[in-house]
């Protein structure tokens, strides 16, 4: 057991009960899995298509890499709404149903009813992730033929599971402070949304202006260095069509994206300064009554 | 005295401009106290602040010992929690919430199988014990919250409300393994409006009124302090003035109220218990007594008194 100022005894053993829990709640509620079918969905239909232009319009030495394609372009976006729509109800819903105050009304540290509901949802967002990974490794195989460079999938799902941790940490933190399910999708998804428009308006300005002061602004943006870390790791290890898929899949910004250092370490911060919001915002407030 | 293992000690709880305390409460080992007020008089407040879920804006909080929020799992070992109306997850069955619990006591897999099965006989849901919990009806739920609260077998029973919902039998039920609790040395804090339910299970009672303490002590006590006596209502047929001379020329008889085919005799508190004096005159007189008994409703007319009086302690 770790002893921490003020934070009581966190004992690990609790965090699996409590992550078992999370995992069976989430699982309950019916908005996380049609937004899960929704993100397969849209991989199925992506591969279908393309395998409907491919004769004609996309060469075969592409074929290989067709994988890249469903992997990276649902991850900006889609996975991260999966991860905010997973997180922002964690501790919030909590309160509305007034859920709680039975769990907390028991000999445990408050925190460990915390970190236990953070990583149970966060193993959540990893399967999805993986599930995601999975299905478009499948569809691309039956329709394309044979995959290249497969290895490299593991490595992508874990980095891509870490760089939503971004937005997961935003909205499980929004749960916590707002205490209302759909005021904190709504704020967490308006932060993502503001991200995205953000980062084009600096690429436009900076293409307008040249100056790259804009660059430097766009890399530290939370959906750019989201969208960074996973990509610059596959282009390291990608080459020729693979490579220029990539490419394609960042609408060619793919050469002013942050380093993959720069964007791991900003992920990192991000998560970090959010979590801490949240994690003393739960320490030093009390447990609400059912709010709903 | 012993220590009190709850103790609220002028606690006080701000909610913007409205405040419930300050309050003070000593709960001791064994006790059964009721906590009694109106709706929003503080009474679950108090249990909140007492549980640690709400932190005190000032005053002093204790349970077994700790502060409840900043020892949060060391004040709530021993502690079990029955809350009003329990919001529980509606996607669990009994079982999978009791196994949840058993984990959050720490009970090892073997130990955590027998005790859920026990309390669910226990409370009457071992055949509902694989049925989602939105599938319970509101009695039901209420009973699962009992069987949750008396997992682990805690020392401490804190239960708020815990019979509002359940059907009569129930009722009975649940009061009669509540006594069995307090035989085997177990202490209660009973929160509840429903005064003829404190009086029938507790051995003392603290009442709220407006976020205050109106009065707290044994029932005895309180009934000292705050009534003129307990009163007997005797139920007997073609009682005359003779009888009624005669019960009033008893030791401790202060008044004495009459009505068709009923008496209320009003007895200084301290007297001794002057029921089989009275069923002796009436029987003797050759009258047909049909009942004799102390009023039930003496909490009642406590806190009206109470609040007629219009004094609070802290």
């Amino acid at each position: 057991m770790l002893r921490l100022w003020q934070v009581g005894e966190l004992n690990p053993r609790f965090w699996v009960v409590f992550a078992r829990y999370e995992v069976k709640r989430a699982l309950a509620r019916k908005k996380v899995l049609v937004l899960v079918a929704f993100t397969l969905l849209i991989d199925v239909a992506l591969y279908f298509g393309l395998a409907r232009v491919a004769a004609t319009h996309i060469p075969s030495t592409y074929y290989p890499f067709m994988w890249v394609v469903g992997t990276f372009l649902p991850q900006s976006l889609l996975l991260s709404f999966v991860a905010i729509f997973i997180s922002a109800g964690a501790m919030s819903e909590e309160y509305e149903q007034g859920t709680a105050e039975l769990m907390l009304s028991k000999p445990v540290a408050k925190s460990d009813f915390l970190l236990g509901k953070f990583f149970g949802g966060y193993f959540l967002v990893f399967l999805v992730i993986g599930l995601n990974a999975l299905a478009v490794l499948i569809i691309s195989s039956i329709l394309f033929g044979p995959q290249s460079s497969i290895g490299l999938i593991p490595s992508v799902i874990l980095l891509q599971t870490y760089s939503v941790l971004l937005f997961y940490a935003f909205g499980f933190t929004a749960g916590e402070v707002i205490r209302r399910s759909s005021l904190s999708y709504i704020i967490s998804s308006l932060i993502l949304l503001s991200s995205v428009v953000s980062g084009l308006y600096l690429t436009i300005v900076y293409g307008i202006t040249g100056q790259s002061y804009y660059l430097h602004l766009d890399a530290y943006l939370p959906t750019t260095v989201v969208q960074s870390t996973p990509i610059q790791f596959a282009r390291a290890h990608l080459s020729g069509p693979g490579d220029f898929m990539l490419g394609l899949l960042t609408l060619g910004s793919s050469s002013t994206l942050p380093k993959f250092d720069a964007s791991a370490i900003t992920v990192l911060v991000y998560t970090v300064g959010a979590f801490f919001v949240g994690f003393i915002y739960f320490h030093f407030t009390d447990v609400s009554k059912r709010v709903s | 005295m012993t220590e009190p293992v709850a103790l609220l000690d002028a606690a006080s709880k701000r909610y913007g401009r409205k405040a419930i305390g300050p309050l003070s409460l000593a709960l001791r080992r064994g006790e059964v106290m009721g906590l009694l007020g109106p709706n929003g008089s503080g009474k679950t407040t108090a249990i909140r602040m007492l549980l640690g879920l709400v932190r005190a804006s000032s005053g002093r909080v204790l349970l077994n010992g700790r502060d409840p929020v900043e020892e949060h799992e060391r004040a709530l070992r021993g502690v079990g929690y029955s809350p009003e109306l329990p919001n529980i997850q509606t996607f669990l069955t009994p079982n999978e919430l009791l196994s949840i619990v058993c984990s959050e006591l720490g009970l090892g897999s073997h130990e955590s199988l027998y005790e859920s099965r026990r309390l669910l006989e226990a409370v009457g849901l071992a055949e509902y014990a694989d049925t989602k919990v939105g599938k319970l009806s509101k009695g039901m739920v209420q009973r699962l919250s009992l069987a949750q609260a008396m997992l682990g077998s805690p020392s401490i029973l804190i239960l708020d409300e815990p019979i509002i919902g359940v059907d009569p039998a129930g009722a009975v039920h649940f009061r009669e393994m509540f006594r069995e609790f307090a035989k085997d040395g177990g202490t209660i804090l009973l929160s509840s409006h429903v005064m003829s339910e404190v009086s029938a299970l507790c051995n003392s009672a603290t009442m709220l009124h407006n976020g205050r303490v109106m009065f707290s002590g044994t029932l005895d006590d309180i009934v000292r302090a705050k009534l003129q006596g307990k009163v007997v209502v005797v139920e007997a047929e073609g009682l005359g003035e003779k009888e009624i001379g005669l019960i009033r020329s008893l030791e401790g008889v202060q008044e004495i109220k009459q009505s068709t085919g009923t008496i209320e005799i009003v007895v200084a508190p301290s007297a001794t218990d002057l029921r089989p004096e009275i069923a002796r005159i009436i029987v003797n007189s050759g009258r047909h007594l049909h009942s004799i008994k102390y009023e039930d409703n003496i909490l009642e007319r406590a806190y009206v008194a109470s609040l007629a009086g219009g004094r609070a302690e802290s």
